[in-house]
């Protein structure tokens, strides 16, 4: 059959070929792949494959953080000011020198945290400091 | 009775533990064939030292993705073959060509020199004929007359039916012979007009 003398034919032409040797160079390389590329062991319990995963949901989280500070009740900004408009009078005591007023201020600015900050300036706006000025 | 894919699982279950003398015995027994039918299909040692290396880097990295389906021998050559198609497509689109590199290919064979050298000149015009083989056919070729394996194997490594790698084989040993016989006719009328 025509099959079968074809197959026959190439197994000779093959048996011309010799297996090829692989060199000294590549044995030795692969002989180091374990130890240059030893197994981490933080990988048995590292339940992420890759990098991305716990970045990807700690990138969610905090956009989630984000989000629900904005809007639940009773975490924005409240109308209530932090201070009452008597303890600004008394805190951001007007004097002659405007130098002295500025200075108060930012003795006040230095005391109010970074949350608190545009509230305060926005009362001391709203009353005595208008008033004070000529 | 044990069933040799087990034991290839049983070996591949510790290379994926990190068992380095279990890789050795994986790389002992399989690295001289897989450098060859790189070899084979690429025509360059360097290259293909290159592949055979980076596939039992993949071997060991992955050890733990094997599957007893198959050999291990059929899971190396399947690496082995993809990456070897990677260094075709690179070199196709660098505009290189397959150069025979054939200190390597004749079998070792004890005898004269006239012997040694008419066996290397046959060895040189398989591995012509081979190169003129589209991949997919020098691959089946290659798997099924060199390398040993069954069909149901080459087709996993190749990812086709069997039916397809019959008709690869059939194809491929038809247009082998064809061309082999050219070879050799033509060598015969160089001889001739000499």
């Amino acid at each position: 059959m025509k099959e079968d003398r074809d197959r026959d034919f190439v197994t000779n032409a093959f048996s011309t070929l010799s297996p090829v040797e692989p060199s000294a160079a590549l044995m030795r390389k692969v002989a180091t792949i374990p130890l240059e590329h030893a197994r981490n062991e933080a990988q048995s319990f590292w339940p992420f494959k890759h990098l991305w995963q716990p970045s990807l949901g700690l990138a969610c989280a905090g956009l989630l953080g984000f989000f629900s500070g904005g809007y639940l009740p009773g975490t924005g900004p409240s109308d209530e000011p932090l201070l009452t408009q008597r303890e600004l009078s008394v805190a951001v005591q007007p004097t002659s020198d405007s130098d002295d007023l500025g200075d108060d201020l930012d003795g006040l600015l230095a005391l109010a945290t970074a949350s608190d900050l545009a509230w305060s300036l926005e009362a001391v706006g709203d009353a005595p400091l208008e008033n004070q000025s000529p | 009775m044990t069933h040799p894919y087990l034991e290839d699982q049983a070996l591949m279950d510790r290379i994926a533990q990190g068992d380095a003398s279990a890789f050795r015995t994986l790389s002992q027994d399989h690295l001289q064939a897989i450098v060859t039918f790189v070899y084979r299909l690429l025509h360059n040692h360097a290259e293909a030292e290159d592949v055979a290396q980076e596939t039992f880097l993949r071997a060991w990295t992955n050890a733990a993705k094997y599957q007893p389906q198959a050999r291990v021998s059929t899971w190396l050559h399947a690496i082995a073959r993809n990456l070897a198609i990677d260094h075709l497509r690179k070199r196709k689109t660098r505009g290189e060509s397959l150069e025979i590199d054939d200190e390597r290919d004749a079998a070792p064979l004890s005898g004269r020199p006239s012997q040694l050298l008419v066996r290397k000149q046959q060895a040189l015009t398989v591995q012509e004929a081979l190169l003129n083989l589209p991949e997919r056919q020098r691959s089946a070729i290659l798997l099924s007359h060199e390398q040993g394996h069954s069909n149901i194997e080459i087709a996993e490594i190749l990812k086709i039916s069997v039916e397809a790698v019959e008709s690869l084989l059939s194809r491929g040993r038809r247009q082998l012979r064809v061309l082999l016989s050219d070879e050799s006719d033509q060598v015969k009328d160089t001889r001739m007009s000499e």
